[in-house]
């Protein structure tokens, strides 16, 4: 019984979308079980439908939207806070003063911000800037401008993280490479920074839970994301209850995974590090 | 005379404390120097000017000919020159034990890959641990790791090697692995300056004893007039302290 477990276990590691579509099938059935006994009023017959679930996963005919959306939002923002954030990361861990003050400020400025501040900041900023800048009249798409926003916004954060990786790493490692004479650049790239993104790695995941989360209040500026796309269905069907209650769930499922993910990453981590 | 490592006038300070006082030093190519002496002596301290993990407040030292503090100089070329092994090994834990004695051949030295790794087989051989060349740092004992160590060292050809306490943190019976390898080297031509508490050691392979105490070199001579012969009483002292235990 042990072996089979383990066996379904490595089985969903590798098919981690399997295991996704896995959990909404559950949560579904779950749903309908569950309100049937204790919301005898709520109508998820209705909200199931196959054009509702088609609007909350891909949004529009003809458009990127809904849960799809929310993730190409939170992968490119992953990915640009990830490089952006590294290179202010390093700026602000070096000791070359035209580097890291600039680093220090906006680290400091923007994680004394709220998110949703900076996400209508970059909004409204865009065309006044290509106004003024470059005498152009734009506009951006609200989904990019979330992008921009998210990006800025999380860079912060990784930076730190960045930092506080690149400090846990013990002088020894530094004079090891340095004794067998590596230059500065090479100590840094070769012997220091790998091993600094090992162990931020659990922390860079739990810091992307929250930017998937965070993608939510791209709402705000009509980005029709999962969590927009819910609201218009719910203005079109009015089955609140019913739709605020899938789409947390959904929501928990993946952070919950995601977090669940990095906890392993973490132990592994650990046991090849500590020397 | 032929210097391989010249010390002349070194003064260091950590702010207020003097922690090198006029040191002079000087080790001849191919001889093995133990430094030994009470902690906080600043034996370590010394034997880290010498590949410039430490920067001097004052004097002058030559290295294999070269002023090391001279402007100009590379330094990375002077450690190239002069490997250490560390207390604590600092190994690198990301990478195998065959990739932790290539790194530096490869990326300092530009060596091809395959003659870096047959390089690296050598000298795993030659400190008796080959088969543990797939694994990773965190997987060895202690005395694995420091042979390890010494296998980074000699993977870059130095002329002199520093020894800064090597066995003070292993287990009791991994001491003696590490010894063997360490007179091993001894027999050969490297230039060799070990900071040790191992008298044996130092008694059995070393061609000078050097004693600190306080930031100052106290007493140095042979092995034998030195267990023999005391001449400070607080090399006496230091010797029936560390012999009588």
């Amino acid at each position: 019984m042990h072996n089979f477990s383990k066996n379904v276990e490595n089985f969903f590691a590798q098919n981690k979308i399997l295991f996704f579509a896995l959990n909404i099938a559950i949560i579904i059935t779950l749903l309908k079980t569950f309100q049937v006994f204790a919301f005898p009023e709520a109508d998820f017959s209705d909200f199931f439908t196959k054009n509702n679930m088609k609007f909350l996963f891909f949004g529009k005919d003809g458009e990127v939207g809904g849960l799809v959306l929310t993730f190409v939002l939170a992968i490119s923002s992953i990915a640009i806070s990830f490089v952006l954030g590294s290179l202010i990361g390093i700026a602000r861990w070096a000791q070359i003063k035209i580097f890291k003050y600039p680093a220090i400020v906006y680290i400091e400025i923007i994680r004394a911000t709220p998110l949703i501040m900076v996400i209508f900041w970059v909004f409204f900023a865009i065309p006044v800037f290509s106004l003024s800048f470059f005498g152009v009249r734009t506009s951006v798409s609200p989904a990019i401008a979330a992008v921009i926003a998210l990006s800025i916004f999380t860079s912060a954060y990784v930076a730190e993280i960045v930092r506080a990786g690149i400090n846990s790493i013990p002088k020894g490692q530094f004079e090891g490479a340095k004794s067998v004479g590596m230059n500065g650049f090479q100590v840094f790239f070769y012997i220091i920074l790998p091993q600094a993104y090992r162990k931020m790695i659990p922390t860079f995941i739990s810091q992307f839970v929250a930017l998937f989360k965070d993608t939510s209040l791209a709402y705000t500026i009509g980005v029709v994301e999962f969590f927009r796309a819910a609201t218009i269905l719910n203005n079109r069907i009015y089955l609140s209850f019913e739709i605020f209650s899938f789409v947390a769930l959904i929501y928990f499922s993946i952070a919950f995974s995601m977090s669940k993910f990095a906890l392993k990453l973490e132990k592994k981590v650990e046991k090849q590090l500590n020397e | 005379m032929q210097y391989m490592i010249e010390m002349i006038n070194i003064n260091k300070y950590y702010g207020d404390f003097h922690a090198l006082k006029d040191i002079n030093f000087s080790v001849k190519k191919g001889e093995v120097v133990v430094v030994c002496g009470p902690s906080g002596s600043g034996k370590s301290t010394m034997i880290r000017c010498i590949n410039k993990l430490e920067e001097i407040s004052s004097g002058k030292i030559m290295v294999d000919g070269i002023d090391i503090n001279a402007k100009g100089v590379n330094v990375n070329k002077v450690r190239e020159n002069a490997g250490m092994v560390f207390q604590h090994f600092n190994l690198f834990p990301h990478l195998s034990i065959l990739e932790n004695i290539t790194i530096a051949p490869i990326k300092v030295k530009k060596m091809p890959k395959k003659e870096a790794e047959s390089l690296a087989m050598e000298l795993l051989e030659r400190v008796k641990i080959p088969h543990q060349a797939a694994k990773y740092p965190s997987e060895l004992s202690g005395g694995q790791k420091q042979r390890v160590a010494i296998a980074r060292t000699l993977a870059m050809k130095p002329k002199i090697i520093l020894f800064d306490e090597p066995t003070s943190a292993l287990d009791p019976e991994m001491i003696g692995e590490v010894l063997d390898v360490m007179k091993d080297l001894a027999q050969e031509n490297y230039t060799i300056v070990c900071v040790t508490h191992e008298m044996g050691f130092a008694r059995e392979v070393s061609d000078r004893i050097v004693f600190m105490d306080h930031g100052v070199i106290v007493e140095e001579n042979s092995p034998e007039e030195f267990f023999k012969n005391p001449k400070n009483d607080r090399t006496k002292k230091f010797l029936s302290e560390i012999l009588h235990h």
